[in-house]
């Protein structure tokens, strides 16, 4: 662990000092969508809604279906099992073009963590590097292994081929700067099955965001090690703007999709600011 | 348009690759890692059909800026448009020495490249006023005119040395503002102004050569030479039809070989050869001389001449083999007492003895003193000598000695080209004819009184020397020269004699008038042309002209500089600060 990273990282558990991972209450049967595998080991009503088709008839009122001929479905509060699994992506696109993305990257996988443990999740990180790698000492972020961003491929490559298998039931947090030009439907597919609550916390540098120079580059992606000579332009840039704006959108409408959260933050004004605002606001925190 | 040849334009045109590098190094493409190469434009790709390599120009902008550099260049050059007839005259110097005939086995001679290349200039512009200058021993100008004319004009490479510097002092005081091109066949040996150009192409070459030849009327002296780094094995051939002398010289060897003259080579004149494989100059092979025959002088001692001074007179020049053994009764040299010369004796020289009256001749105790610089007194020596003479006698013309006040010889040059020599001299009372100042002052009477003869004064001339032509008695309207190659010349007379430069060797005949009809042979040898160690190739352009007076000069360095300035305002306007490329 170099130095940046280690300073970072004592800057981001000295912020996660009082925070805690926010334990999602929900209610089963969410939306007939996807049935819930499992109703969870402690049950409090929470109130009635119409039968829509999906829902588990099981959970069907029938005292007021006698009463009223409505097929009414009985809601309950599921207390389910903290579970939180973070991925933190490890591909080398997370350290080019600037030097703050994956120190950020990884600072605030290490505040989730800590903020899991601080709230009694059952917590799993994992490393999505040349391989997944489940991290042993999950709740000590500062003896995580293997803390480097040089992989050559994806989370999402990763996840389409390995049989991971997710604590169920739980939070599943991935931070990455998502820049992979899959399309993000099978990967949030595999992320979503089975989770209580997912969340794509982006990661950006502001040289992914808008990138600056001009004059004739070489550039090169550090993951596939393709290069593209180009005059950078300011027409170049904006256009890689708009595409840019477009792939985020696309994993916007994806993430939407599979009911996924998804937090954008800037890696230079978190390592400056450490403003968590966006987590608290959207309940990852609390 | 001319002025490219200014330096400061081919300082900025060699300038032009390094700027250009240094563009390269500016606008390199910096290596640059990026999180998503896919969000960013894909290159233009190519046609999978068509052409196989896809030619890869740079980008407009580039050649752009690049035309722009370039433009700044011409502009710095100071480039300007000339009419052609305003050019400045070319003052064309061609190098006519024998070198310049030297060549190896089938090669090219450097007076042939030096031809193309001249031509080459020539036809750049023309018409043009260019003065042609042959530089031989002499630099001559050969025509000055704007005319097409054939090289032949500068005659043969035969000159046994080049005047160079002369030849372009000549073309300056011809036309001041010429451009110079000078052909020839080593590198420059002083140093060039900008507005000479230089063309050599010369190359080092091993030599063997006849250095030296002299004739006499009985032998003949050559020198051979070997300026190679080789031995050679020669033959040297001084009749033809006859075997000749076998020799080997060695590298940088110089043999004499003195040659008895056979009678037939002393009536029609000597031919000698050096013979020798692979030799690349046979120009310096061969000489042709002359013998050179003088007769002795003739000569008369007057009877009025007293006893003593005839004796003396008769023992120094029967002593002397430039004299007849007898006397003539046409002398050339007539020796007698003022004012007793016979009339028949008026065309010849005459020494006028004065002998002192009895009484009157003494000897002073006055150093003797001698005129320096005479050729009738070169080596004479006064030493020890007892002079007596008239101390008031007043000698006519030229004093040559004289001993305090007293005047004991003088010469007098008459009109008619004879000489007249008084000597105050008592023969009985004086030494000089018991010293050795005798003998050597007839010596030199007689090598003088000879060689002023009707004709020449030798019969064998170095290339490039001076020949004086005295005409015979009366004097002849013209004298005529017929050159080696069969060109005839007639010479303007210069009080009885007439002078000019043989260049090409050979037999020249000169008619000087009635009995003055001779030949001279002209060698060309000379041990320094012959050595072709010292050629070597040299070019170089003449990098700037002078301002010719009323030459008038569009200067486009302002054009050049308004379109550098256009094009930078376009390149502004398609590629500056917020455009797209």
């Amino acid at each position: 662990m170099n130095g940046l990273l280690a300073r970072t990282l004592h800057q981001a558990l000295a912020r996660a000092s009082g925070v805690e991972l926010a334990s999602p209450r929900t209610v089963s049967g969410i939306e007939g969508r996807r049935v819930g595998r499992r109703s969870g080991n402690a049950l409090e009503f929470a109130e009635y809604r119409d039968y829509r088709p999906g829902d588990d008839p099981r959970r069907l009122d029938w005292g007021v279906y006698a009463r009223t001929g409505q097929l009414t479905v009985k809601l309950y509060s599921e207390e389910v099992d903290p579970r939180c699994d973070l991925l933190l992506d490890h591909s080398a696109s997370m350290a080019a073009g600037s030097e703050a993305k994956a120190p950020a990257a990884f600072a605030l996988c290490a505040l989730l963590a800590q903020a899991a443990v601080n709230g009694g999740f059952s917590l799993a990180v994992w490393h999505a590097g040349e391989t997944l790698t489940r991290e042993p000492v999950p709740g000590h972020p500062g003896e995580w292994s293997g803390i480097s961003f040089d992989a050559a491929r994806n989370p999402g490559e990763l996840l389409s081929e390995s049989a991971l298998r997710f604590q169920s039931r739980g939070i599943r947090i991935v931070v990455s700067d998502f820049l992979w030009a899959e399309e993000p439907g099978a990967f949030l597919r595999r992320i979503a099955d089975g989770a209580m609550r997912v969340a794509l916390v982006e990661v950006l540098s502001r040289e992914d965001l808008s990138p600056s120079g001009s004059g004739n580059a070489l550039l090169r992606d550090p993951e596939s090690g393709e290069v593209r000579e180009l005059e950078v332009t300011e027409g170049v840039i904006s256009r890689y703007r708009q595409r840019l704006e477009a792939h985020r959108a696309l994993w916007e409408r994806a993430a939407a999709g599979y009911g996924a959260l998804r937090i954008s933050m800037c890696a230079e004004e978190l390592l400056a600011r450490w403003d968590l605002s966006e987590l608290f606001r959207c309940g990852i925190l609390k | 348009m001319t002025g490219l040849e200014e330096s400061v334009f081919l300082g900025g045109l060699a300038a032009l690759p390094l700027l250009l590098a240094l563009y390269f190094w500016r606008r390199r493409s910096r290596p640059r890692e990026v999180g998503a190469l896919f969000l960013w434009d894909e290159p233009v790709n190519a046609a999978r059909s068509g052409t196989r390599f896809a030619p890869h120009l740079p980008p407009a902008s580039f050649l752009l800026e690049a035309l722009i550099v370039l433009l700044l260049v011409l502009a710095a050059a100071s480039p300007f448009l000339m009419r052609k007839s305003s050019y400045p005259p070319l003052a064309l110097i061609v190098d006519v020495s024998s070198s310049m005939d030297a060549a190896p086995p089938g090669g090219k001679s450097p007076r042939r490249a030096g031809e193309e290349h001249a031509e080459k200039i020539l036809k750049r512009v023309s018409p043009r006023r260019v003065i042609r200058i042959a530089a031989g021993v002499t630099p001559r100008l050969i025509a000055d005119d704007s005319e097409a004319f054939p090289f032949d004009s500068f005659g043969k490479s035969s000159a046994r040395a080049s005047d160079l510097a002369g030849a372009v002092a000549l073309a300056r005081t011809l036309a001041k503002h010429a451009e110079i091109l000078v052909v020839t066949d080593h590198a420059p040996e002083f140093p060039l102004s900008d507005d000479v150009s230089w063309f050599s192409a010369g190359k080092k070459l091993g030599n063997t050569a006849l250095v030296n030849v002299r004739c006499t009327e009985e032998e003949l002296l050559a020198e051979s030479m070997n300026l190679s780094g080789e031995p050679r094995r020669v033959r040297l051939v001084p009749e033809p039809g006859t075997p000749g002398e076998f020799f080997t010289l060695a590298p940088g060897e110089r043999r004499k070989s003195v040659i008895p003259l056979s009678p037939a080579m002393r009536a029609k004149g000597v031919s000698v050869l050096l013979e020798c494989d692979g030799d690349p100059l046979p120009a310096d092979n061969r000489a042709v001389l002359l013998p050179e025959t003088r007769p002795p002088l003739t000569w008369r001692i007057s009877s009025a001449l007293p006893e003593k001074a005839k004796r003396d007179l008769r023992k120094v020049l029967s002593a002397n083999p430039a004299f007849s053994a007898a006397p003539s009764n046409a002398p050339e040299l007539v020796f007698s007492l003022p004012g007793k010369r016979r009339n028949a004796d008026g065309k010849a020289h005459c020494l006028f003895w004065h002998i002192p009256e009895p009484g009157r001749a003494v000897v002073t105790s006055d150093p003797l003193s001698v005129l320096a610089g005479n050729e009738l007194t070169r080596g004479l020596s006064v030493q020890d000598l007892r002079w007596s003479a008239d101390p008031a006698l007043i000698l006519p013309g030229r004093v040559l000695i004289r001993q305090g006040r007293s005047e004991l010889l003088s010469i007098v040059s008459r009109a008619d080209g004879k000489h007249e020599l008084h000597l105050n001299l008592d023969p009985a009372k004086s030494n000089p004819a018991r010293r050795p100042f005798w003998p050597v002052f007839f010596w030199n009477l007689a090598s003088i009184l000879r060689r002023e003869r009707p004709g020449t004064e030798y019969a064998n001339y170095r290339a490039g020397a001076t020949v004086r032509v005295r005409t015979s008695d009366p004097v002849p309207a013209q004298i005529r020269v017929t050159h080696p190659g069969g060109k005839t010349a007639t010479l303007p007379l210069v009080r009885r004699s007439a002078f000019f430069l043989p260049e090409e060797p050979g037999i020249y005949r000169i008619d000087a008038g009635e009995g003055a009809r001779c030949g001279i042979a002209v060698t060309n040898l000379d041990a320094d042309e012959s050595d072709l160690r010292n050629a070597a190739p040299f070019r170089k352009s003449a990098t700037r002209l002078s301002d010719a007076p009323g030459s008038p000069r569009l200067n486009l360095t302002f054009a050049f500089l308004l379109a550098a300035l256009a094009l930078l305002m376009l390149h502004q306007s398609l590629y500056g600060k917020g455009k797209r490329a």
